[in-house]
């Protein structure tokens, strides 16, 4: 699969640098402008792609930023991008939201991500039957979806979802391999 | 995800789109204002709250009592969940102005400079003054404290795993001193966890903990692992086996096929002779047989498989002997004895001496059929080579974790037998509570949503809005928040709940690897548990009628607890 360049990965000044401007905005928040322009983007189409209300996804980003310059205080740095504790803050509000109304929960496909994942399940024959992913992926729980949205939809690496999650890279690997095998099999029900 | 709306090909937000949503300002606006700024701007109207703040907490309160309120008026206080068990106090008598130190039982050193205390005006303390100190080290002294354990960072919840925890006040003629910011205290904390990777936080007046910085430990042995990092072993060697045995059903595969194509090349691939094996050395049919013809002095060994074949018949003399091909490609060497036949699977092997010869030749063949048949069986061998390779590495790293996991079960054991011989230094320069933790997610692995009942009356359905839960390996207190029980209302007739209950429960989780306890105080100060070996029954999931054992006994004393509890 190819994997898309990821903001997880950016050089060690890069991150000090960010680390330093935190620091700033922890005494006047107006310093968090920086961080804000260059993960704004990212973190709003992070929302948009687990949803489909852009207003909504528009607020939750602006929620998101809030929560982080209130909580900067608590912020550790830990040798990661600011980004990794953004998602983070972003998941928590989106889970707050779809454990009000499940219905908010969207599954955004394309014929590229369609391919991905056949490509994965390593038979030919489930190419036949790629129509059914939609219905297939539904079946998945919103815990296995994400790591399937992390990886092929968003193609981040597994070390970052692995940080994002809480849970180790290796973890990451071996579950998101045994989600690949139980669509597998959903396929080949769904397609006998 | 049923319940999940299905988009096919939308587009992500377009830049403009992205572009008009940016708004830092409006960010910044929904920010609520500094305290400080409240502060300056309404100094005169907060000194004289703070005043009266003062004068009422001498005049009302009990400085004995860890009593802490917020500022915005929310109540904050410290209660012990098990009535009348607490951690009590220790009172240390020192003289203030003078350089010292206080070595309480578990080897806690408090060293206290000169002018370390002052009084609430900020005057330097002289005489006798009192230091009420008190210690928690383990998950029981933890939660009889009442402590709160949780750790909020930008809404993500975090429980603490702690390294050891202090409560210090300092008193004189009951009033409550301060400590001297350019004369800090330094207390070094005997800790039982003997980790590296804890950090150091203050509980503030709201009941929440501020991280203050990076624990320097003494004495700190080698990094342990951390205990998620153990509880995941197990799935990672069961993941790494599953993968091992698929890598080995595709080598299996990618070795037939190779074996195949040399077959159908009439090449044969050179074996070593297996010294523990008899061989026979046999002129082969060159048409029958013509793989061979390349290999000078083929042997062939009885198989393993031939149970018929004993030693005896090796010395014997035969009246004849052919060699045959069986239709699954086998060699097949058949001696006649009297008119009686003996049948042995064999394979054509090389002796030692011959092996290295016998190798050129091959590769020297297999090179010529592979320029004809565009490398394929190059590859076919590289494909079969590489998987080898794969194989060997997870089943060296399947041995790798097993012994691992030994060695820290073996360790684990080992440092729980050894006593506390890290100290955790804290430089504090003012009184409170103070821990050294470092931040947990709720153990994960399994789920399932309990309605808890009495173990002896399970018609007694019990009910909690706070449930507390720990693990046996890790010194950590996990507070579950929430309702476990009948609804409040169930009395009350036209709520829907007068003809049949429906019982109000909530998702626990839970990590089925290790030996967790469960337990809550009932509406009655009781302490009802699920003990360790009943939470494996919880490991199938989904909703499930919980026993507790409901303990009638009056828990006068931490031990007991303990006991109860299965720490002890």
């Amino acid at each position: 699969m190819k994997q898309e360049s990821s903001i997880y990965h950016q050089s060690k000044s890069a991150i000090e640098l960010e680390h330093d401007i935190v620091e700033k905005a922890k005494m006047d928040a107006r310093e968090f402008a920086p961080i804000y322009k260059k993960y704004h983007a990212p973190i709003l189409q992070f929302v948009y792609l687990r949803l489909d209300d852009k207003e909504v996804a528009i607020d939750i980003t602006q929620q998101v930023f809030l929560k982080a310059i209130e909580n900067l205080q608590k912020y550790e740095f830990r040798g990661l991008p600011f980004s990794s504790w953004l998602y983070r803050i972003a998941m928590n509000e989106l889970n707050q939201l779809f454990r009000k109304n499940k219905k908010m929960r969207t599954i955004n496909l394309n014929e590229s991500i369609t391919g991905d994942l056949i490509n994965e399940m390593e038979d030919e024959d489930l190419a036949l039957h790629k129509e059914k992913l939609g219905i297939i992926l539904k079946r998945l729980s919103a815990e296995e979806f994400q790591l399937i949205e992390m990886r092929f939809f968003e193609k981040r690496p597994f070390s970052e979802i692995g940080e994002l999650l809480d849970i180790t890279e290796n973890n990451a690997k071996v579950k998101t391999y045994r989600i690949i095998q139980k669509l597998k099999e959903l396929f080949k029900a769904e397609a006998a | 995800m049923k319940d999940a709306k299905l988009n096919k090909n939308r587009k992500p937000l377009s830049d403009a789109e992205v572009k008009k949503a940016e708004n830092f300002d409006e960010v910044l606006s929904k920010l609520n204002p500094p305290k400080v700024t409240f502060f300056q701007k309404n100094w005169p109207y907060m000194a004289s709250i703070i005043v009266l703040a003062i004068i009422g907490y001498f005049v009302f309160g009990d400085p004995n009592k860890t009593d802490v309120t917020t500022s915005e008026n929310k109540e904050f206080k410290l209660i012990a969940p098990i009535t009348g068990l607490d951690v009590p106090n220790a009172k240390h008598k020192v003289i203030a102005g003078e350089e010292g130190q206080i070595v309480t039982e578990t080897g806690t050193i408090i060293k206290y400079p000169k002018e370390a205390f002052l009084d609430s005006e900020g005057n330097p303390v002289t005489g006798e003054i009192e230091i009420l100190f008190r210690e928690f080290h383990d998950v029981v002294e933890i939660f009889a404290s009442g402590i709160p354990m949780e750790y909020d960072s930008a809404s993500n919840k975090y429980h603490f795993e702690s390294a050891g925890m202090f409560d210090i006040k300092g008193m004189q003629n009951r009033k409550t001193l301060t400590i001297n910011p350019d004369a800090p205290l330094v207390v070094e904390l005997s800790s039982k966890q003997h980790g590296d990777y804890f950090n150091l936080y203050k509980l503030d007046d709201n009941g929440k903990w501020h991280y203050l910085e990076k624990d320097t430990a003494k004495g700190v042995y080698e990094r342990q692992p951390d205990s998620t990092e153990l509880a995941q072993l197990p799935e990672k060697i069961k993941g790494l086996e599953k993968n091992a045995k698929q890598v080995l059903k595709s080598q299996k595969k990618a070795d037939n096929s190779f074996s195949k194509m040399l077959k159908v090349n009439n090449i044969y691939q050179p074996l070593k002779a297996n010294n523990d094996l008899y061989s026979i050395q046999l002129e082969s049919d060159k048409n029958e047989f013509p793989e061979l013809v390349p290999f000078k002095k083929v042997l062939f060994e009885i198989t393993e498989e031939n149970d018929n074949f004993t030693p005896e018949l090796a010395n014997k003399d035969w009246d004849d002997i052919k060699l045959k091909r069986k239709s699954n490609g086998e060699y097949l060497l058949v001696m006649f004895d009297n008119l009686k036949k003996h049948k042995f699977i064999v394979r054509p092997v090389l002796s030692a001496s011959d092996v290295a010869d016998a190798n050129t030749i091959f590769e020297n063949l297999l090179s010529s059929y592979d320029d004809k048949l565009d490398g394929k069986l190059s590859s076919e061998r590289a494909a079969r080579d590489s998987l080898k390779t794969v194989y060997k590495s997870i089943s060296d790293s399947i041995n790798i974790l097993n012994n691992f996991a030994s060695r820290q079960a073996y360790e684990a054991s080992e440092v729980e037998k050894s006593t506390a011989a890290v100290k955790r230094i804290f430089t504090i320069d003012s009184f409170g509570i103070f821990n050294s933790d470092c931040p947990q997610k709720l153990p994960k692995g399994a789920l399932f949503e309990p309605i808890f009942v009495n173990g002896k009356d399970i018609t007694d359905t019990l009910s909690f809005n706070h449930i507390y839960m720990a693990e046996l390996n890790k010194n950590a207190l996990f507070s579950l928040y929430g309702y476990w029980g009948k609804p409040k209302n169930q009395e009350s007739d036209g709520d829907g709940y007068s003809n049949e209950t429906e019982y109000i429960s909530q998702e626990i989780s839970f990590n089925p690897y290790h030996k967790t306890v469960i337990w809550g105080i009932t509406s009655d100060n009781r302490l009802a548990i699920v003990k360790p070996n009943k939470m494996s029954a919880l490991k199938k999931g989904g909703n499930l009628d919980v026993e507790m054992y409901v303990s009638n006994e009056k828990i006068g004393n931490l031990d007991k607890l303990r006991e109860l509890l299965g720490f002890s």
